[in-house]
């Protein structure tokens, strides 16, 4: 087989929240302009593999949705092994979906592994008419919690990719500062050696 | 800057068994995304893509297939999801089978990977669609 390792660094990331609040759209419109039906979206997604630039290295992302698995406030252990980053996704218009953050922050703290890299995204901030939870209340959130934060819009693609390459760059941050990186059960997977091929399009 | 190519204008240059050479790119309108760089794929014959179970609505929204239902088609293999660059991978369906999509533009299928390969003691195959993507000289 052809060679199979052109990336530095193996990321695996998750998309947490209530059903509604957009964690699919994310997930299927982490760039492009294309809201329209497809046939993936009549499917349904599993996951996406992302590849991105930081600071010269090559990271490879492998983006996960709950699979509806949130309706039953059930998210297994097996959903959060391996995981690396976790985006917590509340909609902006719909209290509701915010205030069960809490739960599962608790969540991912019970079940996912220690020091995972989490970031707090309040979705569909474009829909002004409707907000029901202010920027400001995320922030202090956030700052309960001791998580980053950013406002994002699916829809709008409005901080959708920098939500995934700032997660992305606090865990390549983490790996970095680990003194002997080395691949683990967690699913990281350190590689040194540079890929000859060209730098992939970041989104 | 290269153009992007077609498949039958670069398939003189490509036989069965042959690594990718060129950067794989999504064919969509307007969508330049990059889904796989070269020398990763090995370019094999295959069943085609199963189309048992898509809805008939969505079907109608994708790339016209001018090729027959049944019978095999090129692909580029590749055993590992982190091999590609950028890709979407959807759901199982209920035979077990998972379509391959631009993972910006959300359009496919662009390949597959079928699970029953797998139970069947094979090892897993994704498969990328020779002909669905274009090509670019690097």
């Amino acid at each position: 087989m052809a060679s199979s390792r052109n990336y530095d660094i193996l990321i695996k990331l998750l998309l947490i929240g209530d059903s509604g609040v957009g964690k699919s759209c994310l997930l299927l419109r982490f760039s492009e302009d294309s809201f329209t039906p497809s046939f993936i979206t009549t499917i349904g997604i599993d996951f996406k593999i992302r590849t991105i630039d930081l600071d010269g290295k090559r990271i490879k992302m492998q983006i996960w949705d709950t699979a509806g698995q949130e309706r039953f406030r059930t998210i297994t252990t097996a959903y959060y092994r391996g995981a690396m980053g976790i985006l917590l996704v509340y909609d902006v218009t719909d209290e509701k979906s915010f205030n069960n953050i809490r739960n599962w922050f608790a969540n991912v703290e019970q079940h996912a592994s220690e020091g995972v890299n989490k970031l707090l995204i309040g979705n569909k901030c474009d829909w002004e008419e409707k907000r029901a939870v202010s920027t400001e209340q995320g922030k202090a959130l956030a700052n309960e919690l001791g998580i980053p934060f950013i406002e994002a819009s699916a829809k709008a693609n409005i901080n959708v990719e920098e939500a995934f390459v700032s997660l992305a760059r606090q865990i390549k941050q983490r790996v970095d500062l680990a003194s002997e990186p080395q691949p683990s059960s967690s699913g990281v997977d350190i590689n040194n050696s540079k890929s000859s091929s060209g730098g992939g399009k970041c989104c | 800057m290269a153009e992007k190519q077609e498949y039958k204008q670069v398939a003189e240059a490509i036989g069965e068994g042959a690594v990718n050479a060129h950067k794989l790119y999504c064919p969509f309108n307007n969508c330049s995304s990059l889904i796989l760089s070269p020398g990763v794929g090995v370019l094999t014959r295959k069943p085609k893509i199963p189309k048992e179970s898509f809805p008939s609505r969505a079907i109608e929204e994708e790339k016209e297939q001018e090729e027959e239902e049944e019978g095999d088609d090129l692909f580029w293999v590749l055993t590992d999801p982190f091999q590609f660059d950028n890709l979407g991978f959807s759901k199982s369906s209920t035979t077990g089978i998972k379509y391959l999509a631009c993972a910006d533009c959300d359009r496919g299928p662009l390949g597959y990977h079928d699970a029953n390969v797998i139970e069947q003691g094979g090892q897993a195959e994704y498969l990328l669609s020779a002909k669905r993507v274009l090509y670019k000289k690097i």
